[in-house]
């Protein structure tokens, strides 16, 4: 095996534990399936390529292995898009304050929607690439985009308003 | 900014925490090591059984060997009693037949 296992930690740990810990919404959980799924990789690291490979690897082991512990530990019910609640508004250094809100908004997301934003915007997948990762259409990973950019806006934009009427 | 470049801002990867790459190293010859336990474990298994496998097989087919020609010879001693009666009956009727005809 060619590849430095140590190597690939350092290059993919934020990638993984960050992608973990926002759609499971549970520090703790997140960083033990994050080990888990880098000792399952250092057990097929003779399959692995290259480093872009390892990555690859990784972001579908990590997806799926959140996917399927937020099933099973039924962390959360499953909430429409629709009935997201909408974060306080609150008055102090604007842009923390409004990346903060759209980290919350999109933590609210229903499960599928917010992975697929996750892989999107912290990612920067295009949607063709989320849906091999996720195995499922292109027009659907389009169209879970589509409304959650919908939703996400709506709701920023009343958060935004209430903030203002306050100030 | 539109809100696909706030999402981009918003949603930038976090550092892992403090500790994590120890946490991932610590782990990875541990459960190497525990692997190759098993394996070993597995393979002394096979060992022992092929040993015992070998040791046992040809005594059991000796054995059979053994039975069947025992089988065999009690068979060829009853054929060779019911021929031998046989032909007893057979010298005894002659004798009859001959002591009347003279």
């Amino acid at each position: 095996m060619g590849l430095d296992f140590a190597r690939i930690v350092d290059d993919n740990q934020s990638m993984v534990v960050s992608l973990a810990r926002r759609y499971l919404r549970d520090a703790e959980t997140a960083e033990e399936i994050a080990q888990d799924v880098f000792l399952q990789l250092y057990r097929q690291l003779d399959r692995i390529e290259t480093p872009q490979h390892a990555t690859f690897w990784l972001r579908r082991a990590i997806c799926h292995r959140a996917i399927d512990e937020s099933r099973r530990r039924k962390l959360r019910p499953r909430v429409g898009l629709e009935n997201i609640p909408e974060p306080r508004a609150e008055t102090s250094a604007p842009d923390a304050m409004l990346n903060e809100r759209l980290r919350r908004l999109v933590s609210a997301l229903p499960d599928m929607p917010r992975m697929i934003v996750l892989l999107r915007y912290q990612e920067d997948l295009d949607p063709s690439e989320i849906a091999v990762l996720l195995e499922m259409p292109v027009s659907t990973v389009k169209s879970h985009l589509h409304r959650s950019l919908a939703v996400l806006r709506e709701k920023l934009g009343r958060t935004t308003a209430k903030q203002e009427a306050c100030s | 900014m539109n809100i696909e470049d706030q999402l981009r801002e918003a949603l930038e990867r976090e550092p892992a925490p403090a500790g994590f790459k120890h946490k991932v190293m610590q782990a990875v010859p541990a459960k190497k090591s525990v692997s190759i336990f098993w394996w070993n474990r597995r393979l002394s298994l096979a060992l022992a059984l092929a040993v015992v496998v070998a040791a046992v097989v040809p005594t059991v087919i000796v054995e059979s060997r053994h039975r069947r020609g025992i089988a065999a010879r009690d068979q060829l001693l009853t054929a060779l009693r019911v021929t031998n009666t046989t032909l007893r009956r057979t010298k005894q009727m002659i004798h009859k037949n001959t002591r009347r005809s003279s």
